[in-house]
């Protein structure tokens, strides 16, 4: 990809960035119910991975796998699923409601657009490394990209799969961390502070990289940078829970609640974004 | 004379004998290999041996992986680390439909010496309540080589409990085990039906012999699967039966006795539960431990010879 071709990129997903969040919102406030704070933040690293790197370039389509550690980010997973066309606006707003197949956390044996089923904080890296393994034995050349949050990398079963990840060399193993610095009871740093994450991460034979989590064009550079690796990549991209609604903008008080109505309003105004 | 021989022995050599013509077959280690009698497979095949240390959640999260990516994976170790430690990456296995193969060794009172840490009465229960999840007890080798050759094939999460005390061969290696079929073993006669799993089967047998002896009428059940359970032979023998007696090497709540105590409470039938009662193990030989908890043939013997007395 060229320096040319990158701007342009990321020129689109700029362009599609309030689009996305709006989607994201009106789930949200249909349900009643959901976790906007964590989806707009991890929103933009998923919309470069999705739909300027990964799974649906049209020399690649679904080539690769997307583990979405943090499962209850699924309005964002969903919003981009819509953008390929899996999913349609009227099913959108059935996320959370009786018989949909867009489950609060992904699902992929109710909706099949769901590559791997996730929910539980701390089991996403350790199946993107099991993925990862089986793809090197069989030389597929397909790559695994596990998207985390913060809350991830509370959990000890992470620090397994990392030290696994090396132990067996997954060089086909991309990990992106939606750093936004809050879990649902505060900022990480109170919560449990697990800094310097870059220092950690090297320390146990993988490469990292820090970079902004909203910076589209860092983020096509990270992404591409992963491609020859010899060694597991982590991308730690720092980004801003509710990201795109000043009045969710780093408040842990939206990390999991409704949206009502006049809120709603009140954001997509904000986002510019009114169809 | 028969063949008395510890099942843990061949879960390395039939699994060597499946991967052979099976390429996708991959077996899982966490740091156990050699107590659960994994060499034979690692020198076959070191390529398809992955040793993931003492690691068991990542392990479970890695065969998850595994499967998306076309393998089958299996993964060995202690029931205690099979079930107990893993515990929430192996429902969210079955709640993803993934076929994941767990085989757990060295159940209840089967790792003697090691403690009441290390001694897992709570597998059975804590597995069978998982929804879609199947849970095999064979019984002996011939048993357990079928069990997991059945396991292989199935399309569900299997776990398979195979012991580590050495038992008699009940059945030779024409035998037959299909999950969710269970085998009455002995018969003469059905007024007492005694239902076991695993060890416990061979104890169940002789303890049926004495029984008989003194002109009872008694049979006893080869469960076999846990869950599935074979709920309709169940209601068959347990409905006009006078007493029913579970025997497991587990505790009496929520395994093989609370599994069938389910099934007898719908028609009021008379259940005695012979296992575990509501405490911890404690360290020694796995013949003391049995004995000192009445779990020999002369302490289910007496139980059971106790409660008809109060029938």
């Amino acid at each position: 990809m060229s320096g040319g071709d990158l701007t342009e990129s990321a020129a689109a997903l700029y362009r599609l960035a309030p689009i996305l969040r709006a989607r994201i919102l009106r789930m949200i406030n249909a349900a009643a119910a959901g976790h906007p704070g964590g989806s707009l933040s991890v929103i933009d690293m998923l919309s470069a991975l999705m739909l300027a790197w990964g799974r649906n370039r049209p020399h690649a389509p679904l080539n690769d796998w997307l583990v979405l550690g943090k499962g209850h980010a699924a309005p964002a997973y969903y919003a981009i699923l819509m953008e390929l066309g899996y999913i349609d606006e009227e099913e959108l707003h059935t996320y959370r409601h009786l018989g949909t197949r867009l489950q609060g956390h992904p699902d992929r044996r109710k909706f099949p657009g769901v590559q791997v089923t996730t929910g539980h904080l701390g089991h996403g890296l350790s199946i993107g490394a099991g993925i990862a393994l089986g793809e090197k034995i069989l030389k597929s050349g397909r790559k695994v990209y596990v998207v985390l949050g913060d809350g991830d990398l509370h959990e000890g079963q992470t620090w397994e799969a990392v030290m696994a990840a090396a132990h067996y060399r997954l060089t086909n193993l991309i990990a992106m961390i939606d750093l936004n610095g809050l879990s649902q009871h505060g900022a990480i740093e109170k919560i449990m502070n697990f800094e310097p994450l870059a220092s950690k991460f090297e320390s146990f034979g993988w490469r990292a990289t820090e970079l902004d989590g909203h910076d589209f064009n860092q983020l096509l550079r990270a992404l591409g940078s992963t491609q020859n690796q010899d060694r597991p990549g982590v991308l730690l991209c720092r980004t801003i829970k509710g990201k795109g609604v000043s009045f969710m903008e780093g408040n842990p008080l939206w990390h999991s609640r409704d949206l009502p109505d006049d809120l709603l309003e009140m954001a997509l105004r904000e986002l510019n974004v009114t169809q | 004379m028969k063949t008395v021989r510890a099942p843990r022995d061949i879960i390395g050599p039939t699994l060597a004998v499946c991967a052979a013509g099976d390429e996708r077959l991959i077996v899982l280690d966490a740091d156990l290999g050699r107590s659960t009698r994994l060499t034979v497979f690692e020198e076959r095949f070191p390529e398809r041996y992955i040793q993931l240390g003492v690691a068991e959640q990542n392990a479970v999260g890695m065969a998850s992986g595994l499967i998306y990516a076309g393998f089958r994976p299996v993964f060995v170790t202690f029931t205690m680390f099979a079930i107990g430690l893993p515990w929430t990456q192996v429902r969210q296995a079955a709640y993803a439909g993934l076929p994941l193969k767990i085989i757990g060794t060295h159940p209840g009172y089967d790792i003697g010496p090691d403690g009441g840490t290390h001694q897992m009465f709570e597998d059975l229960a804590l597995s069978r309540v998982i929804p879609e999840i199947e849970v095999l007890t064979p019984c002996d080798t011939p048993e357990a080589i079928g069990a997991i050759q059945t396991a292989l094939v199935s399309p569900r999460l299997t776990y398979v409990r195979i012991g580590r005390h050495p038992v008699p061969d009940l059945h030779d290696e024409s035998v037959n085990f299909q999950i969710g079929k269970a085998e009455i073993i002995f018969e003469r006669g059905r007024d007492f039906v005694l239902i076991a799993d695993g060890s416990m089967v061979a104890t169940a047998c002789e303890v049926a012999e004495r029984l008989s002896a003194e002109n009872l009428k008694v049979c006893v059940v080869n469960i076999r699967t846990i869950k599935p359970l074979d709920e309709d032979l169940l209601r068959e023998l347990c409905r006009s039966a006078r007493l029913t007696v579970t025997v497991e090497n587990h505790t009496v709540f929520g395994g093989l006795g609370g599994a069938v105590a389910e099934v007898v409470s719908e028609f009021g039938g008379r259940l005695l539960r012979i296992g575990s009662r509501d405490r911890f193990g404690e360290s020694a030989p796995t013949t003391d431990l049995l004995r000192s908890n009445s779990l020999d043939v002369d302490g289910v013997f007496d139980q059971i010879v106790l409660a008809i007395k109060t029938i």
